[in-house]
């Protein structure tokens, strides 16, 4: 009886409390960093056993509901050793995580494009981290990439950097992919992506991964060189109000006073409910820019040129780099001659003093980059998201990212990007196995000129160069010049002075930079459409694209993981007729494609993953890029890899659709279109190398076709020494074939034959694809030891090759053989761990650069970031200081390009996690 | 525990101090720089001539005109074809009419120029005297008729190096500036180099039909240039060309005894054909010359033949592409070469027309004698014909434009 009392109660007992326990439990907690015993944000809290959890806030808070009790929670985040902890009451449970010590711990998704450890990754990838980020020195956190291996820069100005790997940068890179939050971050009508002016703020970013070499097989044509994706920070998972607050000064050159130097940044999300979050992002960067400040003379023959002696005083027809207007050019011997001809006694002394024997070229008086360009540089980015989960494993993501900048970018020419405008907006579904995204990327040149061209003009609408009258008598700009200097030497003068005298005489008047006289005009000019004779290029290009994947893992159960995935995407070419051949109004030009990812793990040291891709784009055949990577494990944490990779790029819009009159020479597209457009039926190309040599070669107009790249890559990436020495190691070789370039073409214009002396021609610099293969090699080096006390030191050396390279042949390598990088910092030491720094120093030979706007021999580069830090538990705040090229020693990585000067800053940040 | 924390530190001064040395960029590589001009140092012309006596006079010239400074400005370079005190006594004894003789004390030559002559005379012909740059005896060309260089005297005052030109020729033995013996060539100065004349090459005052306006034994030619300009306009017409100021021409223009012979003729033979009688021919024709050279504008003669006529009496060259009169040929320009043709404006119009031929002969450096002959042989397959040589009766006469030398006998192109 006593026993079946006892059941009885028990089962009571049991009954109540199932009862009991049947009702939702709250479990309210907190997590602390160990040393700091700051709360950490953003640290996942799950339920051992079931895909239930959530996040911390910013304050290290976490709330979860539980449908019983005891549980054990799993405590993770990286940078932390993740910890279990069991929880039997409802009491607010207090977890510390300790910092782990270990390195390559992160976890990467590019590579595959599903989430693996990074030293499994099949293929090379680097990492930077929001940590990452708060650590670094960079002003800038796009400019922390510069410290990646493999990695070369092309700066442009304080806030367009151009990355790329493994060789071939430019001002505008068209050969590497740029990925903001899954969306194709380039500008729809340029074609490259304009550094971080347009995407993430710094407070935003979650991540930053670079994948080194040919990525098309994942993502789509263009990734020939590289493609770099970066992540925002999901609002249900970094919640919160931030915000950085920098202020400092740049260096801007010798006898230019330091500009000042703002960016302020602010971050707020919040987590509504479990299934809604938001976020906004707004960042403001703003100092007088850096500007091009290469004053040597350069000879230039169409696209190809190099810089010769002399300067305004000693060379009549000297062309500044960034000096502009001075690329007009006239040969005197047209006046002279003609006075020779009608002026009896004059031909003799004409003659006799070389005048009519070789060219007398004369260039106009130009104007300085730093007078043209307004140095009041603005950047400023508004993004934000709204997210809602349709279930636990559903989330619906809108989101939008708007930025506008001014910058200088250096094409064939260099151009002013001012007011230059970029939205972009997606939806998005994500699952844990699949997700769906259209995204649309709207761009708006803004107020963007062709400084060269609009100088030119600007020129011409001062004083013409050469005009007549009614009558048919001469005058302009060259007259005047032609009239001086001849009377002058007449007078005894010698060719210099008679040069300055004549320059002097047809410059008086010559508006000064900077006046109203000059600005009236300047303006007026730089403010009409190219198509109208300005230099306003009005882009208002758009991209539309739809794209999906699907994981098939969980069906396949693991025998072989299959990834499937396609997109479309079209642009919407609107330039009016000031970039692309749309002056009757905008067209559109759309590509589509689709792959596979086949993965198998065939022994648990060995997996094999292959894909393949198919992409088609219009006035293109459809084309097929594989790839094939085998992951051999060697030991824990310790990997070999192997990949053979492929990428391809149709030609760019621009390669397809310019018609831009560039200094003496019209660039028009590859499209068949422009057959008929230039009458070539009745009135073909000719090379215009042979035309020059007096033997013209006919030139059929190009067919192109899309370059392609073939690349293998072997690498290893392993812990040492007690997990605390990571190693990487890469090794290169790729090929490329149908190279995408450019050849210059005459077309007469007066209707002569060409073998006619009398005929008159003009340049056309038409696509070709290279005739040849150029190969690349290469091997990358990097080592992360972590030293006591948290210290860590780190460094990494790279070399990029090219070989095979035809005579004749532009590749645009753009690459130093060697480049390596140091860096030496520690996140916390000192009195509580409060203190951080890093010290980076980069360097990188020089080398011979090539560009459609100048060519030249680049100096080896040497900078110097450093950053010190002092940690405010209390207010949960940071402060540092920090210098980018502290020792401003000016570089520079492009010729023509603007000279980079130190950047000093002290920043303060609320709430950076 | 502090141990290895030194050591850190320490190992991250090093590495700083490490990259403290090695961050130093170099600037974009400069190429070697043009090297401006440099001046040289010395007695310019000026004072060349300065510190030689045998110029001391053409020194007071330059001194008069004000332009010492100016021909010793070691920043330019020029040629001065200057004149020896022998030649400046020739041209101070015709300057003044004779009133400082040849033999006179240096100091009434040197008075004289420092006084006499006005200062804008003496600027004119130094400036005349005066070509910007060097040019050496041997760089003078050699093709004919003579080098033109530009002088210092500027003819327009907005397209400055429109100049009056000088006319320097290098020959065989003599070589001359204008119609100047040259006595020494190249004297070298710091700025310059300068050629000595036997006299002043004088700048020439007038143009061309200013000129012949005021020869009174050129009426029948300036009538003849009348007629032959009826229904032309501008440059077109010969009166246009002989008054431009920067044209270059040579003009042989026939005295009024020549035209009075070539109408006596004219109408001799017209008449004589017309009648048989060698009286009333001779009578007609004395009528015509009577009627003096309105017989030229009346119908007895063609527009066109007229203007044939006039164009044979023109010289010219086809430098430029076509025949133009764009050459200034002095006496001594005309070679000693035996059959030697010189094109006139007839080959405008007639390319394979041969031209006149010009017969000069010398003594020493001087022309004595210069004859013209008409000469033709078109129309191709027609007669050929040589007319009467004309002779060269007044030599030289210089004009801002051109030359023209009289002759005594009207030249037939066919």
């Amino acid at each position: 009886m006593r026993n079946y009392l006892s059941i009885a109660v028990l089962s009571f007992t049991l009954v109540l409390s199932l009862g009991a326990f049947s009702q939702p439990v709250i479990i309210n907690g907190n997590v602390r960093n160990s040393n700091t015993k700051e709360g950490a944000g953003a640290v996942s809290v799950v339920i051992k056993g079931s895909t239930g959890g959530t996040f911390t806030d910013d304050k290290g808070n976490f709330k979860l509901t539980v449908r019983s009790l005891p549980v054990t929670l799993v405590v993770s985040s990286v940078g932390y050793e993740t910890k279990e902890v069991g929880v039997e009451g409802t009491a607010l449970v207090q977890i510390d995580l300790k910092p782990s010590a270990d390195l390559g711990q992160e976890i990467v998704i590019s590579a595959s494009r599903v989430p693996q450890k990074i030293l499994e990754s099949p293929v090379s990838i680097e990492r930077i981290s929001a940590a990452n980020l708060r650590n670094s020195p960079a002003a800038n956190f796009y400019d922390a990439i510069t410290a990646l291996k493999g990695v070369d820069i092309t700066t442009s100005s304080l806030i367009f950097s151009t990355p790329t790997t493994r060789g071939f940068n430019s001002s505008g890179n068209t050969r590497f992919n740029q990925l903001v939050d899954g969306m194709d971050n380039q500008a729809p009508g340029l074609n490259f992506s304009v550094g971080a002016i347009i995407g993430l703020s710094e407070l935003d970013v979650d991540n930053m991964e670079l994948l080194s070499g040919a990525s098309s097989a994942l993502y789509g044509p263009g990734g020939m060189n590289g493609t770099l994706l970066i992540s925002s920070k999901n609002p249900f998972k970094y919640q919160g109000l931030s915000f950085i607050v920098k202020e400092g000064f740049m260096q801007r050159g010798s006898g230019v006073s330091p500009s000042p130097y703002t960016n302020w940044s602010l971050r707020w999300a919040k987590k509504v409910s479990e299934k809604f979050a938001f976020k906004i992002n707004a960042e403001l960067v703003q100092a007088k820019d850096w500007t091009g400040n290469d004053y040597r003379n350069y000879s230039r023959t169409g696209t190809t040129g190099g810089v010769i002696p002399g300067n305004r005083q000693t060379d009549p027809n000297y062309d500044g780099i960034n000096v502009y207007g001075d690329e007009t050019s006239v040969d005197m011997r047209l006046l002279f001659s003609g006075i020779a001809a009608n002026l009896p006694g004059a031909a003799d002394f004409i003659n006799a003093n070389g005048l009519l024997a070789t060219p007398q070229n004369v260039s106009r008086t130009g104007y300085l980059e730093k007078d043209l360009v307004d140095p009041n540089t603005v950047n400023f980015k508004l993004s934000g998201s709204l997210n809602y989960k349709l279930s636990e494993n559903t989330e619906l993501v809108a989101a939008g990212y708007w930025g506008t900048g001014n910058t200088i970018y250096t094409g064939s020419d260099r151009y002013s990007l001012k007011d230059f405008k970029m939205g972009q907006y997606k939806i998005e579904l994500n699952n844990k196995n699949w997700m769906l995204r259209a995204y649309t990327t709207q761009e708006n040149a803004g107020q963007s000129f062709n400084l060269t061209a609009t100088t030119r003009i600007f020129n011409e609408a001062w004083k013409p160069s050469v005009a007549f009258t009614p009558a048919g008598t001469p005058y302009g700009w060259y007259v005047d010049y032609a009239y001086t200097y001849l009377s002058d030497r007449m007078n005894g003068m010698n060719n210099y002075d008679a040069h300055q005298a004549a320059r002097a005489f047809a410059d008086i008047g010559r508006p000064v930079a900077g006046t109203t006289a000059f600005t009236s005009v300047y303006d007026g000019i730089r403010k009409t459409p190219i198509s109208k004779g300005g230099g306003l290029l009005l882009d208002k290009s758009s991209l539309y694209a739809v794209e999906g994947s699907y994981n098939l893992s969980s069906i396949t159960n693991g025998f072989l993981d299959i990834l499937l995935g396609a997109n479309y995407k079209t642009y919407r070419l609107n330039s009016q007729g000031t970039l692309f051949s749309d002056s009757t109004g905008p067209f559109n030009v759309a590509q589509y494609g689709a792959f596979v990812q086949l993965s198998k793990k065939i022994t648990h040291f060995l997996n094999l993953t292959a894909s393949g891709r198919y992409d088609k784009a219009d006035n293109f055949s459809g084309h097929f890029t594989p790839r094939v990577t085998a992951v051999v494990k060697l030991a824990e944490n310790n990997n070999l890899r192997f990949s053979y990779q492929t990428a391809y790029r149709f030609p760019s819009n621009q390669q397809q659709w310019i018609n831009l009159q560039v200094g003496s020479t019209l660039l028009v597209g590859s499209n068949p279109s422009f057959v008929n457009y230039l009458n070539l039926q009745a009135n073909p190309l000719y090379d215009a190398q042979s035309y020059l040599a007096g033997n013209p070669v006919l030139v059929p107009f190009p067919s192109v076709k899309p370059e392609s790249v073939s690349s293998f890559e072997a690498g290893y990436k392993g812990l040492m020494i007690d997990n605390r020495l990571l190693i990487d190691l890469y090794g290169y070789w790729g090929q490329y074939q149908n190279f995408l370039s450019r050849t210059n073409t005459v077309q007469v214009t007066n209707g002569k034959p060409i073998t006619d002396p009398s005929a008159t021609v003009r340049n056309i610099s038409v696509v070709i694809n290279a005739t040849g293969n150029v190969k690349t090699y290469g091997f990358g080096l990097s080592a992360d030891y972590r030293l006591p006390l948290n210290f860590v030191i780190g460094g990494n050396i790279a070399s990029d090759n090219l070989t095979d390279v035809p005579a004749n042949f532009v590749a645009y390598f753009n690459s130093p053989k060697y480049k390596a990088n140091m860096n030496f910092g520690n996140t916390g030491f000192g009195p509580k761990k409060l203190l951080g720094f890093n010290v980076a120093y980069r360097w990188q030979e020089g080398f011979y650069y090539q560009g459609d706007f100048a060519n030249g021999n680049l100096p080896a580069v040497h900078t110097l970031d450093a950053q010190i830090s002092l940690k405010l538990p209390k207010t949960k705040s940071i402060i540092k200081l920090g210098a980018n090229n502290l020792l401003n020693q000016y570089y520079y990585n492009g010729i023509g390009n603007s000279q980079i000067g130190g950047l000093y800053y002290i920043s303060f940040g609320y709430n950076v996690y | 525990m502090k141990n290895i924390y030194n050591k850190v530190i320490l190992s991250f001064l090093v590495l700083s101090v490490f990259l403290l040395i090695v961050s130093c960029n170099k600037q974009p590589e400069q190429l070697p720089p043009i090297a401006t001009p440099t001046y040289p140092s010395g007695n310019g012309i000026a004072a060349t001539l300065a510190a030689n006596p045998n110029y001391s006079f053409y020194t007071a010239l330059i001194a008069r005109a004000g332009l010492t400074q100016t021909l010793n400005d070691n920043s330019k370079t020029f040629t001065l074809f200057a004149t020896d005190n022998t030649g400046m006594k020739i041209f101070v004894n015709a300057a003044s009419g004779g009133a400082v003789p040849l033999n006179a004390p240096d100091d009434a030559f040197l008075g004289f120029i420092n006084t006499a002559l006005p200062a804008s005379s003496a600027a004119g012909i130094v400036n005349y005297n005066t070509v910007g740059q060097v040019f050496k005896s041997t760089s003078i060309g050699t093709s004919f008729p003579n080098y033109p260089l530009p002088s210092e005297i500027v003819l327009d005052s907005i397209q400055t190096f429109v100049r009056l030109p000088i006319f320097p020729s290098v020959g065989s033995p003599y070589s001359y500036v204008n119609n100047v013996p040259i006595t020494a060539v190249d004297m070298a100065a710091s700025n310059g180099i300068i050629h000595t004349a036997y006299s002043i090459a004088a700048p020439p005052q007038a143009t061309l039909k200013q000129m012949i306006a005021a020869e009174t034994n050129l009426s029948y030619f300036r009538a003849a240039v009348a007629r032959a300009d009826s229904g032309s306009t501008g440059l077109n017409k010969f009166d246009s060309l002989l008054g431009y100021g920067v044209t270059n021409m040579t003009v042989l223009a026939p005295n009024d005894a020549a035209f009075q012979s070539l109408v006596f003729g004219l109408v001799y033979s017209q008449v004589y054909a017309a009648t048989g009688s060698a009286s009333i021919a001779t009578a007609q024709a004395n009528g015509a010359v009577a009627a003096g050279p309105a017989f030229l504008s009346t119908n007895n003669v063609t527009t066109e033949m007229v203007k044939g006529i006039v164009a044979y009496h023109f010289l010219a060259s086809n430098a430029s592409g076509a025949y133009i009169p764009d050459i200034r040929v002095f006496s001594v320009n005309f070679p000693i070469t035996p059959g030697f043709f010189v094109k006139t404006l007839v080959n405008s119009s007639v390319a394979a027309h041969p031209g006149i031929l010009a017969t000069p002969a010398y003594t020493g450096p001087v022309v004595t004698s210069l004859k013209f002959t008409g000469y033709g042989t078109f129309p191709s397959g027609g007669t050929p014909y040589s007319g009467t040589a004309a002779n060269a009766v007044k030599l030289d006469n210089h004009a801002a434009n051109g030359v023209y030398h009289i002759i005594d006998e009207v030249l037939l192109p066919q």
